[in-house]
């Protein structure tokens, strides 16, 4: 019995656990790669460009881009201010603070477009009194942002946080002391410092931004053209069985995940960084 | 010869995180508590914890009966079982074959090793609707994998099992990404101590190995688990939405915001989000145990 | 016995072990002494199985172990950052080669028990069986791996710098300590070092190793009074070197004569080697060396002395008693030599 199970330290078994974790790989993650890709250019190259410089579609890549454009740099300026305010200082309810940071992680996100619809739907708490001043949030595109800043809030500031905690206040203690101001320190001598983290946090952040769709399904009220994402335009078009114009504007998306892999893998390499927290 | 020496200019030790702020203390030499922090309640408050608590007022103003009739109705309660019995399945799948991946990136080197490392990022990065139109794609009866198995009568898109293999995607990288830094950080040298002692290779990875990344191995669980459950955008798709046989909780939310029953809604937000954060509460009690254990 | 015969092993492009020939006598303490990249870390593990040679055999006792694994040896290993079981305590840790024996031949859980309380007395941690790694300070990590490693009754105790990881106190009590234990149990005990002191302090023979050769086998006086080579000479213990020249059995050190005598010595440029406590003091007088004197200091019962020698810029270092005055510096001491080793200068690597 010893002698069959030595196998594993033989370089037979070792062949066959790499070959299975391939094919479990293969299997789960490059196979709907490719299909996305094959579905999209099934029709030839003629039909794919057509769908994607469609008005609607070109409409909805304008969207996208708009909410991340909006909800990235919001998110990165509060992700400095978390993780600066945590990192720096000390202070009572630390870890709560922390903990409730995290919290749009663990939040369905159906939930949180929920939870916007219940604040400023028409049957919200603030839906009567937006109403009276013909403010227009939900199924139009200040929900759609406001649905994206909470989905990608804590991206950053998660980056950020166990990066700075790490590498301590030593830095800034001494550029102080040197006469420095608090925002010469910070733009001088932190941001340096966590240039690496900053970048992976904004990809990712970028990365759900533009890919939510859940949260912004909820608030959106998918009117053609006007309040509609790509990742919602992709499933209107999909459930039109307009498959290969699906496929095509999904296939842009993919393309943003390849080169968010790619970036976010030469950060770790070449920059030698490396995360801290579990992946969310 | 002289030489010189100067003492070093002794620099005031750093406050460790871990203690309590004393009061001499609280006043840090570094400046913009008030604004960063002030800053941060803000942003927090008013994106995060208010509307948020929308949810549970709702609920709470919905009275018991009420609440527990939306929350837990027949409808909701299969919902409940397609959506955590799914999570689950998937979530222990993910266990299995993510801790086989981790390991294999962790101890082998072969070609291609880094591309398949960036790969197991890919569900992080692919936005949702994405994946679940790609994932119908290839296991709807006509499709790529689902033709092999239509003949059989195992309907791979549409049911649960769709769901189940939909969530296998999503949830894949949270264990490779919890077991790999604990199984780097497993020195060789243990295992090398184990077989010196003249354990078997099985009793090394047993009694060893396994026990080591335990911890990590249930919170990538965990963590995929949560994820599972309220996962939307890569489900609908391949789900089939069928109340009572393959609709997932989210989705029955979305429902009965459609028909504006907004207090059903929220009964049922509210009853996952109880459930995520019992989730959360366990994976920050199993880490908190072993942390305990596990250094001084 | 262990008898090692024509070990080579390489990696890669670098050749870590160059033919060694080794014998180990039953109950004896050897350390394999050498810089890092000696090839004193690779040879330790080829003896334990945990590397295999690429030429060569290992015997243990007649029986050729070469290829057997490292589990079937039934040597004990002791690593130098410990390799404990953290998530054990540490009497699990003591019991774990016991616990994982094949069911004929593994004692009962009790008995276990007590023999990992046996050896964690032995090693004096009586009563932390409980305890887990992680609540213990770095001496007693290193005591419960040495007591781990000799509960499965090893016929060989094979130890990875053990003292490596420790501080300075803590090294020398459980230097001392493993000593007298070895003295207790007579076991068979090969240790890797690149402290000389420590090697020195231990061992009944020392293996001085560098580039993966031996330079030399012996007792620790052997290797210290009489070193065979530069290398060893320089490794072991404090040296000066001055290159001198040799004349007709005479040492010369530029145009003074000192009395170190050279018969073995072929003419021509040479190596002197001596420890800083091998001299006394003189008068200028023909055969003794001018230091002109940089730097003074105390050193437990010792003046420290540093000076300069003209013709050559290296520092000198001497030892002098300390009861007497020490030298000033700026002044001129003429120290002679009184136990030396030379070296032809093709065999030294200056």
């Amino acid at each position: 019995m010893n002698d069959i199970l030595a196998l594993f330290r033989t370089v037979r078994a070792r062949h066959f656990l790499i070959a299975a974790a391939l094919a479990f790989i293969a299997l789960f993650l490059v196979l709907p790669l490719v299909a996305v890709f094959t579905e999209a250019l099934s029709k030839g190259f003629a039909a794919y460009g057509s769908a994607l410089i469609e008005p609607d579609a070109l409409a909805a890549v304008k969207l996208t881009l708009l909410v991340a454009a909006i909800s990235v740099p919001v998110n990165i300026v509060f992700g400095i201010c978390a993780a600066w305010a945590v990192a720096k200082f000390d202070f009572p309810g630390k870890s709560l603070l922390v903990t409730f940071i995290d919290l749009p992680f663990s939040v369905s996100p159906v939930v949180a477009g929920l939870i916007y619809v219940l604040l400023f739907g028409a049957q919200g708490w603030l839906g009567p009194w937006l109403q009276d001043r013909d403010i227009q949030i939900i199924f139009a595109v200040p929900g759609i942002v406001l649905a994206t800043v909470f989905v990608t809030f804590p991206f950053v500031a998660r980056e950020l946080i166990p990066l700075m905690n790490e590498q301590g206040r030593d830095d800034e203690e001494a550029a102080l002391s040197l006469g420095a101001s608090g925002f010469q320190t910070f733009l001088r001598v932190t941001l340096p410092n966590i240039r690496w983290g900053l970048l992976y946090g904004v990809l990712l952040c970028n990365a759900r931004a533009m890919g939510e769709f859940g949260a912004v399904s909820v608030v959106s009220g998918h009117l053609r053209g006007l309040t509609n994402t790509m990742p919602l335009h992709v499933e209107i078009l999909y459930n039109e069985y307009n498959f290969v114009a699906a496929f095509a504007v999904a296939s842009l998306l993919a393309l943003l995940a390849l080169v968010t892999l790619i970036l976010k893998s030469i950060v770790e390499w070449r920059f030698d960084y490396h995360r801290r927290s579990v992946a969310h | 010869m002289e030489i010189a020496l100067s003492s070093p200019l002794q620099m005031p030790a750093s406050p460790t995180s871990s203690e309590p702020a004393r009061r001499a203390r609280r006043k840090s030499v570094i400046p913009g508590f008030g604004l960063t922090m002030g800053l941060t309640l803000a942003w927090l408050s008013l994106i995060v914890l208010i509307p948020l608590s929308t949810v549970f007022v709702r609920s709470a103003g919905m009275g018991i009966s009420d609440f527990v009739a939306a929350g837990f109705a027949p409808r909701a309660l299969a919902a409940y079982r397609i959506s955590f019995g799914t999570a689950f399945a998937a979530a222990v799948i993910n266990g299995v074959f993510g801790l086989l991946t981790a390991w294999v990136l962790v101890r082998y080197d072969f070609p291609g090793k880094r591309i398949i490392n960036a790969l197991v990022d890919l569900p992080f990065a692919l936005p949702t609707a994405v994946a679940g139109i790609a994932l119908t794609a290839i296991y709807a009866g006509n499709g790529w994998i689902g033709q092999f198995f239509e003949p059989l009568g195992i309907q791979l898109a549409y049911s649960p099992l769709g769901i189940t293999l939909a969530l296998i995607f999503i949830g894949l990288p949270f264990v490779v990404r919890s077991v790999e830094p604990v199984l780097e950080d497993l020195s060789i040298e243990v295992e090398e101590a184990a077989l010196s002692l003249g354990a078997r290779p099985w009793q090394v990875f047993a009694r060893v190995i396994l026990p080591a990344i335990l911890p990590s191995l249930l919170t990538g669980f965990a963590l995929a688990f949560a994820r599972g459950v309220g996962e939307y955008g890569s489900v609908i798709f391949i789900a089939g939405n069928m109340p009572f046989k393959s609709e997932i909780a989210p989705l029955l939310i979305v429902t009965h915001l459609e028909q504006y029953d907004y207090a059903a809604a929220a009964a049922i937000a509210t009853v996952m989000l109880i459930a995520s954060f019992a989730i959360l509460l366990a994976i920050n009690l199993v880490q908190a145990w072993s942390r305990k254990r596990l250094s001084a | 016995m262990i008898r090692l015969e024509n070990i080579s092993k390489r990696f890669g492009g670098y050749q870590a072990l160059h033919d060694i020939d080794l014998d180990v006598r039953d109950g004896e303490f050897l350390a394999l002494l050498g810089p890092s990249g000696s090839g004193k870390t690779t040879l330790l593990r080829i003896i334990a199985g945990l590397a295999f040679p690429d030429k060569g055999t290992v015997r243990f006792n007649a029986e050729d172990v070469t290829n057997l694994k490292v589990a079937d040896r039934k040597v004990g290993f002791v690593f130098q950052h410990y390799a404990l079981f953290k998530h054990m305590t540490v009497a699990d840790n003591v019991g774990f080669g016991l616990s994982v024996r094949s069911r004929r031949e593994r004692p009962a859980k009790e008995a276990i028990r007590a023999r990992a309380e046996e050896l964690l007395e032995l090693v004096q941690l009586k009563g932390l069986g409980n305890r887990y790694p992680a609540q213990l300070s770095g001496g007693q990590r290193q005591r419960v791996a040495l007591a781990r490693a000799l509960a499965v009754e090893p016929q060989l105790l094979l130890l990875d710098e053990p003292f490596g990881a420790l501080d300075a106190q803590v090294r020398k009590e459980l230097r001392r300590w493993l000593r007298q234990l070895h003295g207790q149990m007579g076991l068979t005990s090969i240790f890797v070092t690149h402290d000389q002191e420590e090697a020195l302090e231990l061992a009944d023979r020392v293996v001085v190793m560098d580039h993966g050769v031996i330079e030399q086998v012996g007792t620790p006086e052997d290797v210290y009074m009489a070193p065979h080579s530069p290398f060893v000479s320089n490794f072991v213990g404090e040296t000066n070197s001055l290159p001198v020249s040799v004349r007709g059995g005479q040492t010369q050190f530029f145009d003074r004569v000192i009395d170190v005598p050279a018969n073995t010595i072929p003419d021509g440029a040479a190596r002197l080697d001596f420890r800083p406590h091998d001299v006394t003091v003189c008068d200028e007088r023909p055969g003794c060396l001018p230091l002109l004197v940089t730097g003074v200091y105390r050193r437990g019962g010792e003046w420290r002395v540093e000076g300069e020698v003209t013709g050559i810029d290296r520092i000198i270092e001497v030892d002098l008693d300390a009861g007497q005055a020490p030298p000033e510096i700026g002044k001129r001491l003429g120290i002679k030599v009184k136990h030396a080793k030379l070296f032809q200068l093709s065999e030294a690597r200056q």
